[in-house]
């Protein structure tokens, strides 16, 4: 697959909707809570952004406990992206995996409270040049 | 009037009875009770008020407080339920004594439930006064509305200065009741209105008379005109004036519930501004952990962002390389199409002279090395390394994208800390007034409000007021025409003449009687403020037509600005005036009067009640009044002393010094 793949192109076999596990709806459920984020979708997406940079394996992540929201709902820009990033022709299951991943991934200091969302996400700091 | 003997039973922190001998002769009329604060000074203050007036006010002069609150505790519990307090007195040489009691009983802490209240007058020797005289007769020996001029305390002083404070014309107001009610002005008013009564009556018989003879029926139907317009001028007047009472017992009401709070005023304050910061304070954390979560949905690549970057760079640098790849390659291909083409034409296309010249075995050699390399260089596309890089380009702004979200997340901590800070405070704040949930701004507007109705309540008076005294002028007027009508009985005529004279009479005297009288309270305050102040640059103080109280400079300047020492001796001397104008003899009993005052003041008070040849009855504290100390300021004046011991929290006695 080259670069200008896009999930447009590969979403055939690909799910319609996705959702969290049971365990993983509540973590998300506390991220809005606790004002990290607006949505659960958008702490999902983030969850699977950082599964990317934990190299955490997607086929172990929990399994979704139905469905929650629909592939048309998540950000086109992050479906595009795992398409070519992966490279997959299924973005929004392996958003799903990931996600799930993820979220499991920071479950506890998220059920802890108390966390920033750079500590929850373990967010690197750079240098600005 | 003079006390002579105060007896109480089950009174306060008196358990059983108590007994305490008040006579005193002029040459010694000081009678000291000396006592800590709790040991039952201002008991012993009410005691006499109650006995007397069968009524007692909280400490800020206005809240009623129930009898119920001075039952002794002890008694209660030990179901000893009678309570009373007996005074011996006497009063233009006979002796009396008053007693009131009652039976108390408590179902539950701190609800005493008082019944069966009597009171007894009997004048030693005689017969005892019917009850429901008796009011009349302690009002007739020392009125109710002049009691606080001899029975007070710090309080009151603070309650006297505050008003003598206010805003002119509320202190005017203040003023000019004050002396209205020294000098017993109500009963003249009383007077003219009974007068006015009289003549009405007089008129309208007389007028009576005309219509049953028919005649003048003009100024008959003139005179009934002018006397409906009267009567409706004056139920509206009545009407207004109770608006008025209304909106002077609200104010009051306020003012006391204000004051009952004014320790915690400044705490209710500070936690209100406390909750205003604090709600900006989470409205600020609301709004920045609205910026972080926007932040992270807008760059919703963040938690990878240092993968991301460093795939950029490695795409970058891949571009780089490629790009020096293909230059090597097209300096290889070059250098092959030179050789290539030497061989080829035989001439050497750098200097123009045969391949011959040179070893052509050595090009082939050379020929052969280049396409060796030329095979063994890398073929990767740079179009692919540039994609990729382009497709990686928008991570590259992680740094600063990720250096907002931890500027934000200190700004978020550092509002979190400030407002957990003010939540500390607030949460102390509220347990030191824990039990207050009084809103005192609500109290402070409405108040505002009162007094702006009532000021406003005032104006409508006075001009409802002269409305009233211009019809009542006209109403005489026209009965005076009446009554000179031939067919008024004489009787009748000349009793309509008495009674015109009579209220002029009254009218004239009433204006003189208040004008001397507001003269001579404004000397005697004048004299004993000057007796009483420790500061040099007053020369008195004035009461003007206005009933303006002010102090007077050397130069005969009225002062705006005075000391707040000054204000409350200025305070202590129109008290003290108002008592020396308002009735011949009484005994003047102060509670914890020298407590805000300072030592140059106590002093100076001390030695002003040394020149008292009538009964002085004085509660203080070892912080105002050593015997060592202070004691030569009485000069010898101590007709009797006594302490107030503490026996336990609920119980104290009274012993001779």
């Amino acid at each position: 697959m080259t670069v200008n793949d896009s999930a447009e192109q590969a979403v055939d076999s690909d799910k319609v909707t996705i959702g969290p596990s049971a365990a993983n709806k509540d973590v998300l459920d506390l991220l809005v809570t606790q004002g990290h984020f607006n949505s659960s979708l958008a702490a999902f997406q983030a969850a699977a952004m950082l599964a990317i940079r934990k190299d955490l394996e997607a086929s172990s992540a929990p399994a979704s406990a139905g469905t929650m929201w629909n592939r048309g709902s998540v950000n086109r820009q992050i479906l595009d992206f795992l398409a070519w990033y992966m490279p997959t022709t299924m973005p929004a299951r392996v958003l799903e995996q990931l996600g799930n991943a993820g979220t499991a991934y920071i479950a506890e200091k998220v059920k802890t409270g108390g966390y920033r969302f750079s500590e929850i996400f373990d967010l690197p700091h750079m240098a600005v040049e | 009037m003079q006390l002579l003997e105060l007896k109480l039973r089950n009174w306060g922190p008196f358990y059983g009875e108590h007994k305490v001998d008040l006579a005193v002769d002029p040459s010694a009329p000081v009678i000291l009770f000396r006592g800590e604060n709790m040991r039952g000074k201002t008991s012993l203050l009410r005691a006499i008020v109650w006995c007397l007036y069968g009524q007692l006010r909280e400490q800020d002069g206005r809240t009623p407080l129930p009898v119920g609150k001075m039952v002794n505790l002890d008694a209660l519990q030990a179901g000893d339920t009678p309570f009373g307090v007996t005074l011996r007195f006497s009063h233009n040489g006979v002796e009396y004594v008053l007693h009131r009691s009652g039976t108390a009983d408590s179902d539950q802490p701190d609800k005493v439930i008082v019944s069966q209240v009597v009171v007894d007058l009997i004048p030693v020797g005689g017969l005892p006064y019917p009850a429901a005289n008796i009011p009349e007769i302690i009002d007739g020996i020392i009125s109710r509305d002049i009691a606080d001029f001899f029975f007070f305390d710090g309080e009151m002083l603070t309650r006297f200065e505050e008003r003598l404070r206010e805003e002119r014309a509320t202190s005017q107001g203040f003023v000019r009741a004050q002396v209205e009610r020294a000098l017993g002005l109500p009963f003249m008013t009383n007077l003219a209105s009974d007068l006015e009564t009289i003549q009405d009556a007089i008129t309208a018989s007389m007028d009576q008379v005309l219509r049953k003879e028919k005649k003048n029926n003009a100024l008959s139907e003139k005179f009934r005109d002018k006397t409906d317009e009267l009567a409706g001028v004056e139920k509206d007047l009545a009407d207004l004036r109770a608006r008025d009472t209304d909106l002077v017992a609200q104010i009051a009401d306020y003012e006391a519930q204000l004051s009952k709070v004014e320790e915690i005023k400044e705490l209710y304050y500070e936690r209100k501004a406390l909750e205003a910061d604090i709600e900006r304070g989470e409205d600020t954390i609301k709004d920045i952990r609205a910026s972080i979560a926007n932040l992270a949905e807008t760059n919703w690549w963040l938690p990878a962002a240092d993968t991301l970057v460093a795939k950029l760079e490695a795409a970058e640098a891949e571009i780089v390389a490629a790009e020096d790849a293909d230059r090597e390659r097209y300096k290889l291909q070059f250098r092959i199409d030179q050789v290539e083409k030497q061989l080829g034409s035989g001439v050497c296309p750098a200097c123009g002279q045969p391949v011959s010249v040179h070893n052509e075995a050595e090009l082939n050699a050379e020929l052969s090395q280049l396409r060796q390399e030329l095979a063994a260089s890398p073929t990767k596309s740079v179009d692919d390394a540039r994609r990729q890089r382009d497709r990686l380009r928008p991570f590259g702004r992680a740094a600063s994208v990720l250096q907002r979200v931890f500027e934000q997340e200190q700004d978020l901590g550092r509002e979190k800390l400030r407002v957990d800070k003010k939540r500390q405070r607030t949460r102390q704040i509220s347990e030191q007034i824990s039990g207050n949930t009084v809103n005192i701004d609500a109290l402070e507007r409405t108040l505002v409000h009162l007094k702006a109705t009532k000021q406003r309540s005032g104006l409508a008076l006075s001009g409802l007021e002269d409305k009233r005294q211009a019809l009542k002028n006209e109403v005489n007027r026209i009965g005076n025409q009446i009554a000179d009508q031939p067919e008024v009985d004489e009787t009748e005529r000349r009793l309509q003449r008495s009674v015109n004279e009579a209220q002029e009479i009254v009218s004239k005297s009433f204006d003189h009687f208040r004008e001397s009288m507001r003269d001579r309270v404004a000397k005697a305050t004048s004299d004993l403020f000057l007796r009483l102040t420790t500061e040099k640059e007053y020369s008195g103080v004035s009461i003007n037509e206005d009933y303006l109280l002010s102090v007077i400079d050397h130069q005969g300047r009225a002062l705006s600005m005075i000391s707040a020492g000054a204000n409350q001796i200025l305070t202590m001397a129109f008290i003290g005036a108002l008592a020396e104008c308002s009735v011949d003899e009484a005994p003047m009993v102060m509670d914890t009067p020298f407590g805000r005052l300072d030592t140059g003041h106590r002093n100076a008070i001390l030695s002003w009640v040394s020149t008292f040849n009538t009964q002085v009855i004085l509660f203080v504290q070892s912080g105002e009044y050593e015997p060592e100390r202070h004691a030569y300021l009485l000069d010898g004046k101590i007709g009797r002393e006594y302490t107030i011991d503490r026996l336990s929290p609920t119980r104290s006695e009274v012993h001779a010094a």
